[in-house]
């Protein structure tokens, strides 16, 4: 960590913030690029949140796993042969090594450097040529494994033994997404950003949750649908924000389908408003979750350095909808879609973050319609302001 | 720690403020070159953008690529990014483009508008600067538009290019070049036209880029056929010093001068003479160093020029633009002369790319030193004793 991050104090810098939305401004230009202040991030808030890793349906069956990087941890996620979900360190306890990559399923864990053996609860049941090591105990060891706890599917770890669970904190949410059967939810797809990724974290949230951009970076591709005007920002009761976006009369993809895009039903569950709703929410600090009215999408994001993050994005689509015969289609139509949007996106934020660097960028003016990106700033600044 | 030829300390090293580059400084006859830490090191890179990119004068361009109101360039440098904006009332502005709002820079590239308007959410701006349109904004307590306006930079016109100062606390940019002035009057470089520009991303140090270009002692090495032949570098000299410039004369071997009867089998098309020109000017071309960074080159028939924005100690963004005189463009050789004359620019250029990796490299390693200067390169110790004073504050 760069000299006297971890014990600086960013009261100061930090109070433009300020306690209310009215007085508000958006965190300073400098919480997006400076090294020391991304460590201290690391410190204070990845270290001791409850962070987003994927979804419990990435890895099915017993034997099933999947290689993670995290804060610069190797991680994987798997089932063990009973069936149960963990998450733990890859790093083998002889000299590091890595003890297995990518995704798949296995029986055990066999690390290829000098073969010690795990198995898939993490315990060491082999170490070739370990038996004149004086007191070595192969019983005695084990791969860490890493808190975990599962929300509506999701699968999030925490570093921080001490921290408070996660669900009682996300009643509210899981209240107002009750229709959209979150949990049964499937996996479909997962499609990992073929570029670098050369923005702050921050970046990206405060990107993905204010509707106002409509007008700008998606004037003719989503504006037209989804005017920014017609967004409605839910009242937040937890670390968490939520935005509905409602379609112009006639413009739902019910009443105005997409000649050239296979179709879908809407979610079995939703409502009739929630079947003209495009729904944004952000678990703090790193879960984006967007709801169209047939599927759901997701970010996994790890950040990576002040303006590195690595991002891929997953799609999960209600079990009903993947017996149908059109839903390999819709599945990349619905890639292709996320592209095109993405691409206006990812446009923008690349010349934001370089402009972050600029004497003349300042904290953030927001609109009523960027309230979520306040609030997030003040969930930072929380965190950030006591070492 | 003292830089000497002889030293056995390899590097200076340490906070900014530490160095000491007296040596650097010393009159020509005992000076040495600048040592390798300032082409490498992250720390003298910042105090460099510091004292000189940020405090002193830089040229962005000229003000003939903006000629209508309405036109538009942008420019970034040193992680500013900024617009030269043409107003209704034809004056020329220079903003920082990061809108009010979210710091998006609002403007790229070049072209024409009645006003700019930011891409991420459609924020509004007139060409003085001032908000004029901030879609959704309604509804935040005490948001007043009217009071919005984009930054203005410093910038002052000289012979038509365009120059910056960041930081707003330089010492205004013309006075100290008045006796440069009668020297370039024939060119007349205001009315002037900006017709080709050439945009290279280098990486090497901006100083190499500059080292290479003010000295003419490597005509014959590399650029032995294509350059030597015309402009032998022995040929080349220094004019006194005068002030913050410095003033190469390179005189064309008698038989290559544009006035010189045409050599057998020499019928490559030229662009038409600049008509102004004594018989002397004539005779030669001229590179001007206006420190730091504006490097001129006047030839008997047209000016180029360099902005130079360095990204890193290794990385330099460069843009290279020819320039000609309205009489000129109206001619019936100017077609064929303007593409001719950058042709021939292309292919010399590369000449110099081996030379500036080459160099950073060698400088980047621990066994690089510091040496004494040949005679032909006055300009590189004008040039570096500028350096090591900015960033040294001596």
């Amino acid at each position: 960590m760069p000299d006297g991050a971890a014990s600086r104090d960013w009261t100061s810098e930090l109070s433009v913030v300020s306690d209310s939305f009215e007085s508000g401004r958006g965190l300073p230009p400098a919480c997006y690029t400076d090294p020391a202040f991304h460590a201290a991030e690391i410190d204070r808030i990845f270290r001791r949140e409850w962070l987003c890793l994927g979804r419990e349906d990435e890895v099915s069956g017993p034997g099933d796993y999947l290689s993670l990087d995290l804060l610069g941890d190797p991680l994987v996620m798997l089932r063990d042969k009973d069936g149960v979900l963990r998450v733990l360190s890859r790093v083998c306890r002889h000299r590091s090594m890595p003890v297995i990559k990518g995704r798949g399923n296995t029986n055990t864990l066999l690390c290829p450097y000098h073969h010690w053996t795990y198995g898939l609860d993490g315990r060491l049941v082999g170490a070739p040529e370990m038996g004149k090591t004086p007191g070595f105990d192969a019983k005695a060891i084990c791969l860490p494994e890493i808190r975990h706890e599962v929300w509506e599917g999701f699968v999030f770890v925490n570093f921080d033994s001490d921290a408070p669970p996660l669900g009682p904190q996300l009643r509210g949410v899981s209240r107002l997404l009750a229709n959209y059967r979150l949990s049964e939810l499937r996996t479909a797809r997962s499609l990992p950003f073929d570029i670098e990724c050369r923005w702050n974290w921050k970046l990206m949230c405060d990107n993905f949750i204010e509707p106002y951009h409509h007008v700008g970076v998606h004037l003719k591709s989503l504006e037209p649908s989804l005017p920014a005007r017609l967004s409605e920002i839910v009242e937040s009761d937890g670390p968490w924000t939520m935005v509905h976006m409602r379609y112009r009369k006639g413009r739902s993809p019910e009443e105005a389908p997409d000649p050239d895009a296979p179709a879908l039903p809407p979610f079995p569950g939703a409502d009739p408003l929630q079947r003209r709703t495009f729904t944004l929410l952000h678990i703090f600090p790193n879960l984006l979750v967007s709801f169209f009215t047939d599927h759901m999408q997701f970010y996994r994001l790890f950040p990576e350095g002040p303006d590195r993050v690595h991002m891929e994005k997953l799609f999960c689509y209600p079990p009903e909808a993947m017996a149908l015969p059109q839903f390999e289609d819709a599945v990349e139509h619905n890639e292709r879609s996320f592209i095109e949007f993405r691409d206006e996106d990812i446009d923008a934020v690349l010349v934001l973050q370089q402009a972050y660097r600029s004497r003349h960028a300042q904290p953030g003016v927001f609109s009523h319609l960027e309230r979520p990106i306040w609030d997030f700033a003040r969930w930072i600044a929380d965190r950030m302001e006591r070492a | 720690m003292t830089v000497t030829t002889e030293s056995t300390s390899l590097r200076l090293s340490g906070p900014a403020g530490s160095w000491d580059l007296s040596a650097c400084t010393a009159p020509f006859e005992s000076a040495v070159t600048l040592p390798a830490v300032c082409y490498t090191d992250p720390a003298f890179f910042a105090a460099e953008v510091e004292t000189i990119f940020r405090g002193d004068w830089v040229c962005i361009g000229r003000a003939d690529e903006v000629p209508e109101p309405g036109d538009y360039a942008c420019v970034d440098m040193v992680g500013e990014p900024m617009v030269m904006v043409r107003g209704e009332d034809r004056a020329l502005r220079v903003f920082s483009s990061v809108c009010r709002h979210r710091s998006m820079p609002v403007a790229s590239g070049a072209g024409n508008a009645r006003s700019l308007v930011c891409p991420y959410h459609a924020w509004t701006y007139d060409l003085t600067g001032r908000l004029v349109g901030a879609p959704e904004m309604g509804k935040t307590p005490g948001f007043d538009a009217k009071s919005v306006c984009l930054p203005e930079i410093r910038h002052a016109v000289w012979f038509g290019f365009v120059m910056v100062n960041l930081d707003g606390q330089a010492a205004p940019f013309a006075p100290p070049l008045a006796p440069l002035e009668t020297r370039v009057a024939h060119w007349r470089l205001d009315e002037m036209h900006s017709v080709d520009h050439y945009a290279f991303d280098y990486p090497w140090n901006w100083k190499v880029m500059i080292d290479n270009y003010i000295e003419c002692y490597h005509h014959p090495t590399i650029h032995g056929k294509s350059l030597e032949p015309s402009m032998p570098g022995r040929a080349s000299y220094f004019e006194p010093e005068e002030g913050p410039f410095s003033i190469m004369q390179m005189p064309y071997r008698k038989g290559h001068r544009p006035t010189d009867p045409r050599r057998p089998g020499d019928d490559a098309p030229r662009l038409p003479l600049i008509e102004t020109l004594s018989e002397d000017e004539l005779s030669r071309g001229a590179t001007l160093q206006i420190l730091p960074t504006l490097l001129v080159s006047l030839y008997p028939t047209h000016m180029d020029y360099y902005c130079m924005f360095p990204e890193d100690p290794s990385r330099l963004r460069l843009r290279k633009s020819f320039c000609v005189l309205p009489e000129q463009m109206a001619h019936p050789d100017y077609q064929a002369g303007i593409e001719q004359t950058t042709a021939n620019y292309l292919k010399y250029a590369p000449e110099d790319f081996g030379v500036c990796r080459g160099l950073q490299s060698g400088l980047s390693a621990g066994l690089s030193r510091p040496s004494r200067y040949c005679p032909m390169e006055v300009g590189d110790w004008r040039f570096a004793k500028y350096v090591a004073e900015r960033v040294t504050g001596a």
